[in-house]
């Protein structure tokens, strides 16, 4: 059934970021202009949204509207001539020449809602309710489409929903839709386009395939993210930088410090390229995140504590190492691996690592890997950067706000996945492994399945 | 980690086979192993010409990157060397099995064949690898169960791609060949399958070399023990004899077991001869041939079926971040209605003296009268308070009052933080230019803005008092709430209230 995409006008009063809820529903960066400055939008321009590669519904955002006081007097003028009713009357009006060009805006955000399915009123909740409002409510709701308000800007504080929803009642507008398109809400867009379902019948389907993908597409985007994620904590975890004994320990230090923090960069760019965000996007958001890159490594004192890590007392070189790497011989990890109970291959494999370590122990070789603090930084610096991208809306422009990072990591041991990880070098791919056994290595699968669910239930568990 | 798809796409994708989707894995592959996704727009856009859904444009877009065909190629190859080697791993276990069987049954002539090292021989081996494989199967489906085979592979891969660039097509199609056999669906069970083929080829070798030499030679079986008993061996003998019973085969009773004992010399019973060795056949096929044969037709099945129902996890990173090149979620911008006007100024009443006699209008235009202070406080001046208007009516009372008593200038008191807007303008360019009225604008409220912002909608308000024909003398910022005393002597000068 391909029906014909549901038409949605924009309307409402000017700078009440009509152009901005367009480019949150579409997530496209570029629609449009958005700024603080008056009657900044001066054509309609549209804008489709698709679901399953369909065109579903169209946007199509108008100027503001600056004088519908103005514009109501004059048409009242015109209204007791004999057999004028108030359809015929705006479509005259629209089609004619707005008093010589004194409604223009006014006649072209008109002219969309008359030839749209429905109109979308976008009001700034942080205005005071003014009269003019309600005037301008009532010339559109003259044009005989369903209007649906949208109360933007929700979640700023000096918003006044309670207000608005009470006066939007008294005139018979009970189905009002919240939206914010600074902070993305998962469930706002939800209920914006259930809003409209209520209203517009006909649209039902078209409406609830739209929810569905929308759904399904978060869904993925953060299984997605933490499937990335935990790639790169096995990775972290399995990395082991063998050095013989007598040899430069610090120039070992400083490789292991370098590749892991590679990674990690990398790491960051797929997951702004997965949400479809640039890498200087977030320079403004409160996160210590420039041009897609953490300025501290995970290593760094200072970088555990900007994310609430207890530092255990002094920053001298000898602690900040103490920190980031842990020595480990071959035989603390034996007992571990054996006592996890690997398959019948894993344990045969595991018999030959275990056996390599302990003759490394022998001969003096020494194992450096990352330790657990810097392990938990890359697991916390990276989850909210998932968060943050899940509720950055792509309008925002100015710093967001979000509630410090989550506690999950910060303190407690690290999840069984991980330890498994810690007793398997062969399992991480910055060692320079060879790809083909890496990634055929069922176990290692296994556990980055294992720490990728408990990932996304962190991920989900988080408004 | 198999995604399930909708309904919809398991209906739809059977336009697709297992090597398209393979050469989806071996780019993604590729792509991972690479900073960044191959950058290639036609590809992108012959995938969302030819397709509605996720899953099959990626596939789309796999097959026309200009890396498709090598990698096919490198596939299509993997596939050959694959089905090969399982040929030859088959003839070779046949082999294996007819020389085993040839082996145990290769006596001095005369001398009985010791029957259960000879099932010992041949089933044994197999049925262990049986058990560990179902053992492995039960508790931890996903893991190679064919360690051994898995180990030779990889080994053979790794010979067969020395030497070649990272990037070789060849090893993406290997990686992608093993992310198959590692995974759980078809890859699993196609494993399964091949390990079964080639163990019971083993066995059809060592049963039929086995039914082949009891057919051309005499052979008398026996059995012989240091440690047990005759009750155990008669114990263990009936127990093997169970299901072959039941299918046929004759098998050694008590007495023939009892009498089969070797006891270093003479001939055993010649009518257990043929017992003893329809056990030997009963054995074989039974607990050897045909699990073995079941297990193989239950994972050929499943491996086709598993075929036809596999699709691409698009929850891997490798695929979830096309959805923004191959599934976009919105077109945008085209200009529906174009803008052809132009900001007008609209015409204006000759300027006017503000007046010296009588009460000055003031009205809050679209705010709340600040409470503490309204009128506001400039002193010498009589206030005409007409109250606030911020809608048609109040608008129409205002021009109303005004109308019918005239006053010598008006006080327009609006929020500095709020949006002028055309309305605004026009309201105070009425006032000056229909009711002949000088106005004044009194900007408030804001204290509590941050200064770019303040500065930027200053800016805004004293165009639009000039568009509205008011001179920016007249235009004053003061916060009502908290007064400055600058902004209300400027008001009091302008007004002509006395100092």
């Amino acid at each position: 059934m391909t029906a014909s995409p549901l038409r949605l006008a924009v309307v409402g009063h000017t700078n009440t970021g009509k152009t901005s809820l367009v480019r949150t529903l579409t997530r496209d960066i570029g629609f449009g202009e958005v700024s603080d400055r008056p009657a900044t939008t001066r054509h309609a321009e549209a804008a489709v949204l698709l679901a399953d590669g369909r065109e579903m519904v169209e946007l199509v955002d108008t100027p503001g509207l600056e004088d519908p006081i103005g514009l109501y007097d004059h048409l009242a003028d015109r209204l007791e001539a004999p057999r004028a009713d108030w359809p015929g009357l705006l479509r005259e009006f629209v089609d004619g020449d707005h008093d010589g060009g004194r409604f223009e805006q006014e006649a072209m955000a008109l002219r969309q809602v008359l030839a749209c399915d429905a109109a979308l009123y976008v009001i700034d909740a942080r205005d005071r309710v003014l009269g003019k409002y309600r005037d301008e409510l009532d010339i559109l709701g003259r044009c005989a489409k369903p209007v649906i308000p949208v109360l933007n800007f929700v979640a700023a504080g000096r918003s006044r929903t309670p207000e608005w929803r009470e006066q939007l009642s008294r005139l018979g507008l009970h189905a009002v839709a919240e939206f914010d398109t600074v902070v993305l809400d998962a469930g706002s867009e939800q209920r914006l386009f259930e809003t409209m379902r209520v209203l517009l019948n006909g649209f039902r389907p078209t409406l609830d395939a739209l929810i569905a993908d929308r759904a399904r597409i978060r869904a993925d985007l953060i299984a997605a993210a933490a499937d990335r994620l935990a790639d790169l904590l096995i990775d972290a975890a399995a990395f082991t930088v063998l050095v013989p004994s007598g040899a430069d320990q610090d120039a070992a230090l400083a490789e292991l410090r370098r590749v892991v923090t590679e990674r990690e960069s990398r790491c960051v760019a797929d997951l702004l390229d997965l949400f479809g965000f640039r890498p200087d996007d977030l320079d403004s958001d409160a996160l210590p995140l420039r041009n897609g890159q953490w300025g501290l490594d995970p290593f760094n004192p200072e970088a555990l504590a900007q994310f609430g890590f207890k530092v255990g007392g002094g920053a001298a070189v000898g602690a900040a190492v103490g920190l980031a790497v842990d020595v480990a011989l071959g035989g603390m990890s034996l007992g571990l691996a054996a006592a996890l109970g690997a398959g019948v291959g894993a344990v045969a494999s595991g018999i030959s690592a275990q056996g390599q370590r302990i003759a490394d122990a022998l001969r003096g070789v020494s194992e450096l890997r990352v330790g657990p603090e810097s392990l938990r930084l890359l697991a916390a610096r990276q989850t909210h950067l998932i968060e943050v991208l899940l509720r950055r809306g792509h309008a925002a422009q100015d710093r967001l706000h979000l509630p410090a990072a989550s506690g999950d990591w910060i303190s407690g041991d690290l999840p069984a996945p991980l330890i498994r990880a810690r007793a398997h070098p062969e399992w991480s791919r910055l060692a320079a492994a060879d790809p083909l056994t890496v990634e055929v290595d069922s176990a290692r699968l296994a556990a980055q399945r294992d720490l990728a669910k408990l990932l996304h239930e962190q991920l989900c568990r988080r408004p | 980690m198999v995604s399930d798809g909708s309904e919809e796409s398991l209906a739809t994708n059977h336009r697709f086979g297992l090597s398209d989707r393979l050469l989806a894995e071996a780019v993604r592959l590729l792509e991972d192993s690479r900073e960044a996704p191959l950058d290639e727009p036609a590809a992108e856009a012959q995938s969302r010409a030819r397709a509605d859904d996720f899953e099959s444009r990626i596939i789309i877009r796999a097959a026309r990157l200009s890396v498709g065909p090598s990698i096919r190629a490198a596939l299509h190859r993997m596939a050959t060397a694959v089905g090969t080697a399982t040929i030859l791993g088959i003839l070779a276990a046949f082999l294996a099995g007819t020389g085993t069987a040839r082996l145990m049954f290769d006596t001095a002539p005369a001398q009985p064949v010791n029957f259960f090292s000879v099932l010992a021989a041949l089933l044994g081996l197999p049925t262990l690898a049986l058990a560990a494989w179902l053992l492995l199967m039960l508790f931890r489906p996903g893991l190679p169960s064919f360690n051994l085979f898995g180990g030779l592979a990889v080994a053979a891969a790794r010979l067969g791609l020395r030497g070649a660039p990272p990037n070789a097509p060849a090893l993406q199609a290997a990686r992608a060949t093993g992310v198959l056999f590692s995974g759980s669906g078809p890859g699993l069970w196609l494993v399964g399958g091949i390990s079964h083929a080639i163990w019971l080829s083993f066995l059809c070798g060592a049963t039929l070399s086995v039914l082949f030499l009891l057919g051309t030679r005499q052979y008398d079986f026996v059995w012989e023990t240091t440690i047990l008993d005759a009750d155990s061996y008669r114990a263990i003998a009936d127990w093997l004899a169970v299901v072959p019973n039941v299918m046929g085969f004759p098998a050694p009773d008590a007495a023939q077991v009892a009498t089969s004992q070797w006891t270093g010399g003479g001939l055993p019973d010649a009518g257990a001869r043929r017992a003893w060795a329809g056990l030997l056949i009963g054995c074989l096929l039974i607990y050897g041939v045909l699990p073995r044969g079941l297990l193989l037709a239950i994972c050929l099945g499943a491996a086709w079926r598993g075929r036809a129902r596999y699709r691409l996890d698009t929850t891997r990173i490798g695929f979830a971040r096309l959805r923004t090149r191959l599934m976009p979620t919105a077109h945008a911008g085209r200009v529906v209605d174009a803008n052809s006007w132009d900001a007008r100024d609209d015409t204006t009443g000759p300027e006017r003296p503000l007046g010296t006699v009588g009460p000055v209008a003031v009205f809050a235009l679209e705010i709340e009268p600040p409470v503490s202070s309204w009128p506001p406080p400039v002193p010498g001046v009589e206030w005409r308070d007409l109250g606030t208007v911020d809608d048609r009516a109040s608008r129409h009372r205002l021009f109303a009052e005004i109308e019918a008593v005239p006053p010598r200038a008006a006080l327009a008191v609006c929020a500095l933080a709020a949006t002028p807007d055309r309305g605004v303008q026009m309201l105070l360019s009425d006032l000056q230019a229909r009711h002949r009225v000088p106005v004044v604008l009194v900007l408030t409220g804001g204290s509590g803005l941050d200064a770019t912002r303040g500065a930027r909608r200053l800016d805004d308000w004293r165009k639009l008092a000039e568009h509205a024909g008011i001179r920016s003398e007249r235009v004053v910022e003061v916060d009502l709430d908290r007064p400055a005393a600058d902004g209300i002597d400027r008001l009091a000068r302008l007004l002509g209230g006395t100092a």
